[in-house]
Order: C-alpha cells, then sequence, then structure tokens
C-alpha cells in the first residue's frame, strides 16, 4: 500500500446497445454501442481463400478495420492486429481448413474505448456468424485520472483526456484469462494489476450482456 | 473472393418476373425503396439505409493551400470506399472499376455542379482555404450504391457545420465549437443520384437491387437538383445487347423523385440540426436510433454499475465468488433431480459448458419440477431467462410464433 | 476571360468562337494504319484534339484483364486511355498519364463502348487491346478517342457491327434564358475545350448510327453529362444535336475508310507482281 495511493470508486461501464444481424449480406453481423461509441462488424466466413494466404491445415483469418473518415492509418492498422491475434486465439481455426474468415469492422464513432468496443462488436459478429470458438471474448477498457489516481472504467472522451493512463484489455470467458492487452501512458506495476483486476471483474458484466443477448434470441429459435 | 456468378434459373426467373412487372420485394417499377437517414452525434456524420443497402458518410475539414488555378476557393473532395463489408468481393483499399464508377459520379453529381459555394470556404486567398472531405463507407450492399452513396453525401454536406474562424493579418484563428458557434455550409441546390436499369424486353426499373442489377442490361443514373435540373447523367449497356433510349420516357419520373427526396433529406436535416441549436438532451448517441429496438435480437442495457472494491481486498472477492458458487448449489440442491442442466441455462452460453439445446427425452414430473427451478433462479439471480424455455417438443412449436419476418431477413 | 467570350460571342452572328455554326463540326483528319508493328491503328484528328490509337489482337488472354475475366468464355477486350503528360494547351502539365479516376473511367467507358460493337462471340478464349494516347487535349477528347479506336478496329480487320461514334453537344451558358430561338439555344455540337469549360453543361453521347438517314434514330450506347446545371426540359435538344453530330461523324469517317480502303487494298486486288 505505499507509492501512489489509488482511491476506490465505483466504476460504471457506459450502457451498452446492441443489434445482431445488423446488415444482410455478411454471415453474421452486429452494431454494438457503448455509450456514444458505435461500431459496425461483419463477418464473412468461411470463405473461398485467396491463394496466397491460404494455409492448408486451418482457415486464414483476415480483419479489416475501416475509420470513419480518411485513409486507414497506423494506429487503425494497429487495431486490426489486435482484433485478428484475439479472433485468432478464440476462434477454432482447424475447423475449416484451407479457408478465410473475413472480420471487417467499421467505426461509426468515437467517444472513447474504441478498441475494447471493436473487439466487443467483433466477437458478437462472431457469435451471430455461428462460426465455433473456443471461448467468448469480452474487452473493457479503463484510465486512471492524472489528478485524482482515480481508476475510471469505460471512459468516454472528455474522461481520457484527463487520463495518465489507458488500458484495454480483453478476456476470455472461459478461464477469465488475458488474451490480450493494451496500454497507453506511464504506470507502476501495482496500478496495472489493479486495473487488469477491476477489468477482469467488469468483464463478466459484458459476458453477461453477450450470453443475455444470446438467450434472449437463441431460445425463441 | 470473386463474385458468385448468378445461375440462369435466376436470371430468368427475374426477367421474367419483370415481364409481368412484378419485382420480387413487390415494388412497382417505379418505385424507389425507403430511405431512412440517422445522424450521428459528430457534426456531418450520418448512416443512410436505402432498403438494406447501407452507407456511412462523415464529412471532415482542415486547411490547406488552395489550388494555384483556382486560388480563391476552397476544396472539396469526395471519397467513396467499397468496404469489404458490404459484400465479399470488394477489396479493402483497392481502386476497382465499380469504385472509380461511383466516385465519379458522385464527383459530377456534387462537385462538378457546384452545389455548394466554395468561395466562401476560401480564408486567405492563395494561401489558405478549407478542404472538405466527404468519406462514405458502403458497409451493406443491396444494389444501387450509387444514389445511397449520393443521399448520403448531400445529407452529410447539409448537416456539416465547420469551425467559425477569424484572421487579423498573418493570424487565424479557429474557433472550437465551444468558442464560436459553428458555421454550416452554403448550398445553391441539392442535386441526388436517381438509378434506373433497363431490362432485355424494354422494361425500366426504379432502384435496382443486387439481383437486378445483375441481370439488367443498361443502367441509367441521373444527378437531379429540386427544381429539375440535371447535374449529371451516366448511361452504360452493362451487357452487349441493344435496347431503345430511355431518357426521354423516365426523366420526368426521375424529377419528380428528386423532388420529393431532397425534401425529405431536407426536413430531417432541418430537424436534427435545430434539435442541436436548442441544445436538447437526446443531443448524443443518435445511432442508437438505427437499432430497431424491437428486433429479437437486438439488445439495451442501462448504465451498469460496478462496485469496485480496492486492491488490498483481492481475496474477499474471491470468498464473494465462493459464496456465490454456494448459493448456486443451493439452488441445485432444491432440485437435484434435473435442474442442473436449467439452472445454469442462462449462464452456459459461451462459456464452454455442457449443451443444453438438446433436450432429453424427460417424463412430466420432471418438467414439473424444472418449472419450478427456473422460477427459483429468475427470482434470485434476475436473470432473464425467459419462461418460454421449455422442455416438451409439442409446446416449443407454440413458440416459434413469436418471430417476426424482419427478425429473419434482417 | 470568360464573360468576354460571351459578349463577342453576340457580336458574332451567331457564330462560335472559332466561326462554327452551331451544328458545324470542327476539321477532321483521319489516317489509318499509322503503325507497322500493330495489328491495327488509326491517327484522328478534330481540329486541335488529336489522337492515337493502337489494337492489338485477337490473341490469347494475358495480363491483369485475363485474370479479371477469368471464366469469361467469350472475348475480352481490354481498353487503356492515357493522355499524355503535355496534352494540355495552356502549359499546364499532367502528372500522370494513366491511373487516375478520370482515366480510369474513361478505359472504363471506352471499353463499354467497345464491347458493343465488336461481334465478341466470333473471338471465344481470346483478348483484344484497344490502346489510346491523348496527344492533344481541345475538347470531346473522349468522343475523338472512341471514334480513333472504332477506325483502329477497322485497320486490325476485327468485324464489327457498326461504327460506334461519339459526339458532344454544348449548352454553352445554360442559364440565360433569352436566346431561345437561336441556333445556340439547342446547344453547339463538338465542343472545344472553351467551350466545355462554359458555365453551361456538355453531353456525351457514344451511339451507334446506323446506316438509316434519320439521325435520331441512332442507338445511345454510353452518355454522359457534365458541368453545371441543365434543365430537363433542354435535354432533349442537346441530345438530338449529339445525336446529328454523330451521323455526321460518322459520314466522313465512312468516306475516309472507304477511300483508305481503295488506296491500300488496290496492289492486292489488281496484280500480284507490283514492287513497292
Amino acid at each position: 500500500m505505499e507509492g501512489t495511493e489509488i482511491v476506490e470508486d465505483e466504476g460504471i461501464l457506459r450502457p451498452m446497445k446492441c443489434e445482431l444481424n445488423h446488415l444482410t449480406m455478411p454471415d453474421g453481423s452486429a452494431m454494438f454501442m457503448q455509450g456514444d461509441t458505435a461500431v459496425v462488424a461483419g463477418i464473412y466466413g468461411p470463405v473461398e481463400a485467396r491463394v496466397q494466404k491460404m494455409m492448408y491445415d486451418k482457415a486464414s483469418i483476415e480483419v479489416v478495420y475501416t475509420p470513419i473518415k480518411g485513409p486507414p492509418c497506423v494506429d487503425d492498422r494497429m487495431r486490426e492486429q489486435i482484433i485478428k491475434e484475439t479472433c485468432e486465439a478464440a476462434l477454432i481455426a482447424t475447423l475449416h481448413p484451407g479457408t478465410a474468415i473475413c472480420i471487417n469492422v467499421q467505426e461509426l464513432q468515437d467517444s472513447g474505448g474504441l478498441l475494447a468496443c471493436t473487439v466487443n462488436a467483433a466477437c458478437l459478429a462472431l457469435i451471430n456468424s455461428g462460426l465455433s470458438m473456443k471461448f467468448m471474448i469480452g474487452a473493457v477498457n479503463c484510465m486512471i485520472e492524472k489528478d485524482s489516481q482515480k481508476l475510471i472504467l469505460d471512459p468516454d472522451t472528455t474522461q481520457i483526456q484527463e487520463a495518465k493512463a489507458t488500458f484495454t484489455f480483453i478476456f476470455d470467458s472461459s478461464k477469465k484469462d488475458l488474451v490480450s492487452c493494451q496500454t497507453t501512458g506511464r504506470f507502476t506495476e501495482k496500478e496495472f494489476l489493479y486495473s487488469f483486476d477491476k477489468c477482469k471483474e467488469a468483464s463478466q458484466c459484458v459476458f453477461q450482456f453477450f450470453r443475455s443477448i444470446v438467450t434472449k434470441y437463441a431460445t425463441r429459435i | 473472393m470473386r463474385e458468385v456468378i448468378l445461375s440462369h434459373c435466376e436470371k430468368n426467373f427475374v426477367n421474367k418476373a419483370i415481364d409481368k412487372e412484378t419485382r420480387l420485394d413487390g415494388r412497382q417499377l417505379l418505385e424507389a425503396r425507403p430511405v431512412n437517414i440517422h445522424f450521428g452525434s459528430n457534426w456531418g456524420c450520418c448512416i443512410v439505409s436505402l432498403g438494406r443497402t447501407k452507407a456511412i458518410a462523415q464529412v471532415s475539414c482542415d486547411i490547406q493551400k488552395p489550388k494555384a488555378s483556382r486560388p480563391n476557393e476552397g476544396m472539396l473532395h469526395i471519397n467513396v470506399e467499397l468496404n469489404p463489408m458490404a459484400a465479399p468481393f470488394f477489396e479493402a483499399g483497392r481502386q476497382s472499376d465499380p469504385s472509380v464508377q461511383i466516385n465519379r459520379q458522385l464527383e459530377r453529381c456534387l462537385k462538378d455542379s457546384k452545389c455548394i459555394d466554395l468561395e466562401s470556404l476560401c480564408i486567405v486567398a492563395d494561401k489558405k482555404a478549407w478542404n472538405l472531405r466527404v468519406d462514405i463507407n458502403i458497409i451493406n450492399h443491396d444494389g444501387n450504391l450509387v444514389d445511397c452513396a449520393s443521399i448520403a453525401a448531400l445529407a452529410a454536406l447539409m448537416h456539416f457545420h465547420r469551425p467559425d474562424v477569424s484572421s487579423s493579418e498573418e493570424e487565424i484563428i479557429i474557433h472550437s465549437f465551444a468558442e464560436k458557434d459553428p458555421l454550416p455550409l452554403t448550398i445553391y441546390h441539392h442535386p441526388v443520384c436517381i438509378s434506373f436499369l433497363v431490362f432485355e424486353n424494354g422494361n425500366t426499373i426504379m432502384d435496382p437491387t443486387y439481383l437486378e442489377e445483375k441481370v439488367g442490361v443498361a443502367q441509367l443514373t441521373m444527378g437531379i437538383n429540386s427544381y429539375r435540373e440535371l447535374c449529371s447523367l451516366d448511361f452504360n449497356y452493362l451487357t452487349r445487347t441493344s435496347v431503345a433510349d430511355v431518357i426521354p420516357t423516365i426523366s420526368n419520373q426521375a424529377a419528380n423523385y428528386a423532388a420529393e427526396l431532397v425534401s425529405l433529406i431536407k426536413e430531417s436535416v432541418r430537424q436534427d440540426v435545430e434539435a442541436r441549436y436548442k441544445k436538447e438532451v437526446k443531443n448524443f448517441g443518435r445511432f442508437e436510433n438505427c437499432i430497431a429496438t424491437d428486433k429479437l435480437t437486438a439488445m439495451f442495457t442501462d448504465k451498469i454499475p460496478i462496485k469496485l472494491s480496492s486492491w488490498g481486498k483481492m481475496d474477499d472477492r474471491e470468498d464473494e465468488i465462493m459464496e456465490d458458487q454456494k448459493e448456486n448449489e443451493q439452488i441445485i440442491k432444491i432440485n437435484k433431480n434435473s435442474a442442473e442442466l436449467l439452472l445454469l441455462k442462462g449462464d452456459l452460453f459461451g462459456n464452454g459448458g455442457v449443451n443444453t439445446w438438446q433436450n432429453d427425452s424427460s417424463s412430466d414430473d420432471e418438467e414439473e419440477s424444472s418449472d419450478e427451478v427456473v422460477m427459483v433462479e429468475e427470482t434470485k439471480t434476475k436473470c432473464h431467462v425467459l419462461d418460454d424455455i421449455e422442455l416438451s417438443e409439442d409446446s416449443e412449436e407454440e413458440e416459434t410464433q413469436n418471430m417476426t419476418k424482419d427478425d429473419i431477413q434482417t | 476571360m470568360l464573360e468576354g467570350d460571351q459578349d463577342q460571342e453576340e457580336d458574332q452572328g451567331g457564330l462560335r468562337n472559332d466561326g462554327r455554326r452551331a451544328a458545324e463540326l470542327r476539321k477532321i483528319r483521319v489516317r489509318m494504319g499509322v503503325f507497322g508493328q500493330a495489328d491495327g491503328s488509326a491517327y484522328l484528328e478534330q481540329g486541335n484534339t488529336k489522337i492515337l490509337v493502337a489494337v492489338y489482337g485477337p490473341h490469347q488472354p494475358r495480363g491483369s484483364a485475363a485474370r479479371a475475366g477469368g471464366k469469361n468464355v467469350g472475348g475480352i477486350i481490354n481498353c487503356q486511355y492515357s493522355t499524355a503528360v503535355f496534352s494540355f494547351s495552356a502549359g499546364e502539365r499532367k502528372r500522370r498519364p494513366r491511373g487516375d479516376r478520370k482515366s480510369i473511367e474513361k478505359s472504363l467507358q471506352l471499353r463499354r463502348a467497345m464491347e458493343s460493337i465488336i461481334q465478341l462471340d466470333l473471338y471465344p478464349r481470346s483478348q483484344i487491346d484497344v490502346f489510346v494516347e491523348v496527344l492533344q487535349i481541345d475538347g470531346s477528347e473522349y468522343c475523338v478517342a472512341v471514334n480513333a479506336a472504332t477506325l483502329a478496329l477497322i485497320d486490325a480487320g476485327i468485324p464489327i457491327k457498326d461504327y460506334a461514334i461519339g459526339c458532344t453537344a454544348s449548352l454553352i451558358d445554360s442559364t440565360s434564358k433569352n436566346d431561345e430561338d437561336s441556333s445556340h439555344a439547342a446547344g453547339v455540337v463538338d465542343a472545344t475545350y472553351m467551350e466545355e469549360c462554359s458555365p453551361g453543361a456538355t453531353l456525351s453521347i457514344i451511339a451507334l448510327p446506323g446506316s438509316s438517314n434519320d439521325a435520331t434514330k441512332g442507338l445511345v450506347v454510353v452518355a454522359q453529362g457534365a458541368g453545371q446545371r441543365l434543365h430537363l426540359s433542354r435535354l432533349e435538344a442537346l441530345r438530338n444535336r449529339a445525336l446529328c453530330g454523330c451521323r455526321d461523324i460518322r459520314n466522313i469517317l465512312d468516306r475516309a475508310v472507304r477511300q483508305h480502303l481503295t488506296v491500300h487494298s488496290q496492289p492486292s486486288f489488281s496484280t500480284l507482281h507490283v514492287i513497292d
């Protein structure tokens, strides 16, 4: 308990809104909103793979992230990579050898926590597409405020401007393990572990949301 | 991935339907699909859906040196991106033939027709001018991308407000939205693209769908504003056949519909902008309106408060989890025979548990008892396990009536 | 500058800046078979617009066009529209000869026009290349390119259904209402660069005029309108004006082709031992 003091507070996840099967062309799609941050994801797969990217023993996973304005920049490529690696961990790619699974994500609006929102949208779209997954993936974004050292869960754009460090943790749903994480800014190890712990707790709400939406329609079909 | 080639059966089917003046979605030949416009919380951002075709547009601006040939004018740049999400045969970041065609059609319709007052976007002649950029992403492809993109572009441009600038000599101050109210663009007239498709037998349809686009033999796109003025025209043969020129016969219809469409766009932009000027509370999160609330696959939550225990109390929390589990166990104890599967049903999705979708052949008393367990579960954990989780085959059939057409299709 | 031009126009007694009447074409010069290497080639001048076209084929499909139309059983037409960097008059330089949106669009439309006249079912699984090089621009360059490409196809001996003829009709100032009765009201044919840049509208039409003498019967294959606003009521007149232009161009080109063939094919018809 020495060094920087972390102040406790009650965290709040912004309201989540989601619609599965938002688009007609993709095999699975979802529009997902966390607060004002909105993202649409669409999955095609398994489809015919391009010769260069074909793998004989498993499906190749391609991710395309499109920003709302301008051509994709380096940050967007990084986001693509994170989604790709996360989804590779979750999907059972060996079930569809020699094919491709294309995950497309379109940003609609960024009001903080865009990466978490994209990952969650991708997971919902994967659920909707019916591809076999080992586990669901859920992401939670949090930040540590500069002055008060407070941990804020799922901050919006105005809050993020006061951030000392931001974290995005992506968890799996079965073992509740960390799948990947992305951080910005400077922070101590303790702060990291603390926010990890909190996000892990919050991720259960995200998974609960995923489950409840599936329960909502799976019981009717 | 290559585009799937349409089979002869499908082609013949569509052609025969058009022969009988019937369309697969029940429209008249010269009837367009409904248009929906939703604005985002930023200026100049909107989602437009034309039937199932969806496009999202965002206008952005920055300050650049104007072109040497036009030193006292701002610039307008239009970019339509065929997102691979819209269709599997679109490739990201590649200039394909259809994308070039759509881009050029929009450029001709919006840029060459001078519908935006670019001179007012100049700040210092030959030095600084606003550079407007309209990014249009097509996210779902169900034919007639041009119309959808043009509606999105026009709505976004009409909705867009740029930050105010004040310039003293040598210095330009860009005021943030908090300092000075942003300014809308000056738009002289409002052109929209209206597309038609001609079939082998000479019938012309308006607003073709994806399937129809692949069967038709000639396409016509007219950029028309509400004053019946033509801003751009494109007529192309898609396949090697010959049909008569259709422009004279349908231009009247195009102009009438354009006027209708423009007034629809104007009205929705006006409503949204006025609401913003009044700073109404629903100012944020407008995209949520795109989500159909009544759909089975849609879901909303309110804010989820999470009690954060402090760093040192990690162990306590684990105890809590243990307690939770005990609670669950207690429920199980209520009915040991059958409860286990049902009880956890809500939690089991995606959790790697036992597959609960297949019903075991269960006897009647087990069913009754399991119902009880569901009730217990609901009251205890407030989890929305619906009552219609039923075991017997008969009741399942009854439950299926709740599905609507939309749930399956969109 | 433009306003000055229009003032002049009033004084010219209905003549255009270059002294033409509204429905008058520019001087057309034709030369076919300008390259030895290509299977067919043509050089066409319409006023100061100068265009060179080479046609190769039919040959085995290769390159990107073949890959794109991989499973296509019929013939493939590959068109490339490129504009020379020195083609502009006012010392302006074009940055790239091709690959920009306008060039790609024009290649696409050129291909559509060519597809409509070539009897592709005669060439299954083969490819025909049409390369267009715009040497100098003075208006209507796309239409002239189509005319030149048609000539090059004829020179290559590829069977075509009809001439694909392009012609522009331009309304110099669509906003002025006073000259309803003057000949300019229906638009001027074969617009120059200055006329295209005027605040009016330009309609480019690629048509198959056919051999009938009724000009308005021509089959429009590609039509494209650009420029500023044009009231719908004036579209029909403009279109007819352009179709009349197409007919005139067709007649001129037809005569040129026949003349070319009589001059160049005479040796093979008459004697076999002509040495040149």
